[in-house]
């Protein structure tokens, strides 16, 4: 049940970084107007690695990004690009590209001398400009648009435009902020999977920003999540899903249930009025001390009461098609929410005001600290 | 034919409904426009009394372009006209481009204020002003003087239209352009000015007719050899209106509005959606 493999937690050996992020901090303003964007953030992103920044806005997740690219100069801190610092550097001779939210295409040129533009810049010859043109408009499936003016295509073809033409230099590093924000629903969709095909056939490493959960669990190889300027924890889609380490991770990504309880030592958390559970958990807290587990709906089994469960009542419960939702009261009032999948026809279901078992196999529990943050 | 029921009563205040409106409309442009269609129509007549129409003739075209005095004061005008619009817009340009980034500098917001004055200050007061000042100085009045004195009060009618340009494009292009390694010289020639263009053009069209159409600080400001159309027209008239005025006059008109539709037309917005979305 266990996903999180040692080397994935770890720092990468230097070698594999693409981006190396130094106790970077930047702070906007000054005097008791200053607004700290970035708060002492170090990270280390891999070469050949989708890695998704996620946070609410204002996290400082864009700010990061801005200063990968140069837009942005650091209060503190430095970036390295394949262990040499950019600090210096202005953004025109970095070797990363950005798309950005709105797709900043320029208007008085066409979609390919949009995409020519970068390898025009770096004074690479025509022929081959021509070439690499030709090949991403190919990438992109945009071949019959070549010549038209940026004005006359629609939102989600402008969208593989600014792809095109931040590709095309082929940069070390691809920087995407929130570039899929401004389509539809199921252009979003597609274009997800459109953007990992694209990183997996260019071998580029993305540093890819965004506020939708779905979007980062989907496409990432790895996720930063992050809050109040800060990186509140990396790991795998899986890592950050099923292993939360912080009571706003568990809280921003997915529905949870965050259950206060007494740590009685070793493996076993009491919940006051209700009964003890099992958390393999190794962030185990101290024999006494207070703590809070989160627990995903849809790992939480229903039964009848029996001496193997703890006790609940139904208190409503929500047909969702694929799955439904219980709402459980605990004996002392605390809410819980079930998920079970409609997966057979007979299924064993409860009603609003049934007394029921509930258990949770204890590799699905995580036990994070008591802090009200 | 009302397409829309509920569009079938108005309400009462709907100044699309008040009485008169038609009447008053008609009526006030009859009182601007009649006048000067009229002029245009008499230009054409071929007796020499100005308020008896005879027949059509392009007799009077023909005298005022061989009047030499008439085609020196034209030369003037266009030569005053063109210096002072394209050193207007020049100076308006770089003023635009410095104004409109975005950090703070010492008088920014007091200097935006001043850079529209001069078309709210009444015309004559710069020009006494001027007056006084190349006076003091011992400038020669003629040409020079006067294309000074244009260059200055063109400035704002240049610097506005380009000005508005420049907050329509998105600042993220110039970040764009940076980031496909253009160096911030190749981003202005290849990324800001080809899209600011339409902006200048519209500058410097409009620049042009104000300094063609002035009269007050040409006036005050010219000195022997520097006689411009308006000035030249304003001498013919206190001798009696002839024909010839009213040709040249049609001409002068033909040219402000050709210019004008130029300048619209250029200063259309071309970043709208002409295609499927």
């Amino acid at each position: 049940m266990n996903t999180s493999t040692p080397s994935s937690t770890l720092s990468p050996a230097q070698d594999q970084c693409a981006v190396s992020v130094r106790s970077l901090s930047k702070v906007f303003g000054s005097g008791a107007h200053a607004f700290r964007a970035l708060d002492d953030v170090s990270v280390d992103i891999r070469k050949n690695e989708f890695f998704t920044l996620l946070g609410p806005s204002g996290c400082g997740k864009t700010t990061l990004l801005r200063l990968i690219a140069g837009f942005e100069q650091p209060t503190s801190g430095a970036v390295l690009l394949d262990g040499e610092d950019l600090s210096a550097k202005p953004p025109y001779q970095r070797p990363v590209n950005t798309v950005f939210q709105n797709y900043a295409l320029f208007p008085h040129m066409t979609v390919s001398q949009n995409i020519s533009f970068g390898l025009e810049m770096l004074g690479r010859p025509s022929d081959e400009i021509k070439r690499v043109t030709e090949d991403m408009l190919r990438l992109v499936r945009l071949e019959s648009m070549a010549d038209r003016r940026i004005t006359q295509i629609s939102g989600g073809q402008q969208q593989r435009v600014a792809l095109a033409r931040a590709l095309a230099p082929h940069p070390k590093v691809l920087l995407l902020d929130e570039p899929l924000s401004a389509l539809d629903l199921q252009l979003r969709k597609d274009m997800q999977l459109e953007l990992k095909r694209l990183q997996t056939d260019t071998g580029i490493t993305f540093v890819f920003v965004t506020h939708d959960q779905d979007e980062a669990l989907t496409m990432s190889d790895r996720i930063a999540v992050m809050n109040g300027g800060e990186i509140l924890q990396i790991g795998t889609p899986r890592e950050i899903y099923d292993k939360p380490q912080h009571r706003f991770v568990a809280g921003f990504i997915g529905e949870i249930n965050l259950v206060p309880v007494q740590a009685m030592g070793g493996q076993d958390y009491a919940i006051s009025g209700v009964g003890t559970l099992r958390a393999d958990d190794a962030s185990a807290a101290a024999k006494g001390g207070r703590a809070v587990l989160a627990i995903r709906p849809e790992r939480i089994a229903l039964s009848a009461p029996s001496a193997g469960t703890l006790p609940g009542v139904v208190t409503n419960v929500v047909y969702h098609g694929t799955d439904t939702i219980f709402h459980l009261k605990l004996a002392d009032g605390l809410e819980l929410r079930a998920r079970s999948q409609n997966n057979t026809a007979k299924i064993q279901s409860f009603a609003k005001g049934d007394h029921v078992g509930w258990s949770v196999d204890a590799a699905s529990v995580s036990v994070l600290a008591d802090d009200p943050s | 034919m009302r397409l829309n029921p509920f569009r079938a009563r108005p309400f009462p205040g709907d100044v699309r409904h008040w009485p008169g409106l038609f009447t008053a409309t008609a009526v006030f442009f009859a009182y601007v426009y009649l006048p000067i269609l009229i002029l245009i129509a008499l230009s054409f007549n071929e007796n020499r009394t100005v308020t008896v129409w005879t027949g059509f003739s392009l007799d009077w075209y023909r005298v005022a372009f061989a009047n030499r005095d008439i085609v020196g004061a034209a030369t003037n005008s266009l030569i005053i006209a063109s210096v002072a619009s394209v050193s207007a817009t020049t100076l308006a340009t770089l003023a635009a481009l410095r104004m409109a980034s975005n950090d703070r500098f010492l008088g920014k917001a007091g200097i935006n204020a001043v850079f529209a004055l001069p078309i709210t200050v009444p015309e004559i007061v710069p020009a006494v002003a001027t007056l006084m000042f190349f006076a003091s100085l011992g400038f020669t009045f003629g040409l020079g003087t006067v294309i000074i004195g244009h260059i200055v009060f063109c400035i704002p009618f240049a610097y506005l239209p380009i000005r508005a340009r420049l907050e329509g494009m998105d600042p993220k292009i110039g970040e764009a352009a940076a980031d496909l390694y253009a160096n911030p010289v190749r981003a202005f020639w290849r990324v800001t000015l080809p899209q600011l263009v339409p902006g200048i053009l519209s500058g410097l069209v409009l620049a042009f007719i104000i300094s063609l159409d002035d009269f007050v600080t040409t006036f005050f400001l010219g000195g022997a050899g520097s006689t411009t159309l308006p000035i030249y027209i304003f001498g013919l008239v206190r001798t009696g209106v002839t024909p010839e005025v009213n040709a040249i006059s049609s001409l002068m008109l033909l040219l402000s509005l050709s210019l004008v539709s130029l300048s619209l037309f250029l200063g259309r917005d071309q970043n709208r959606k002409t295609g499927p979305d």
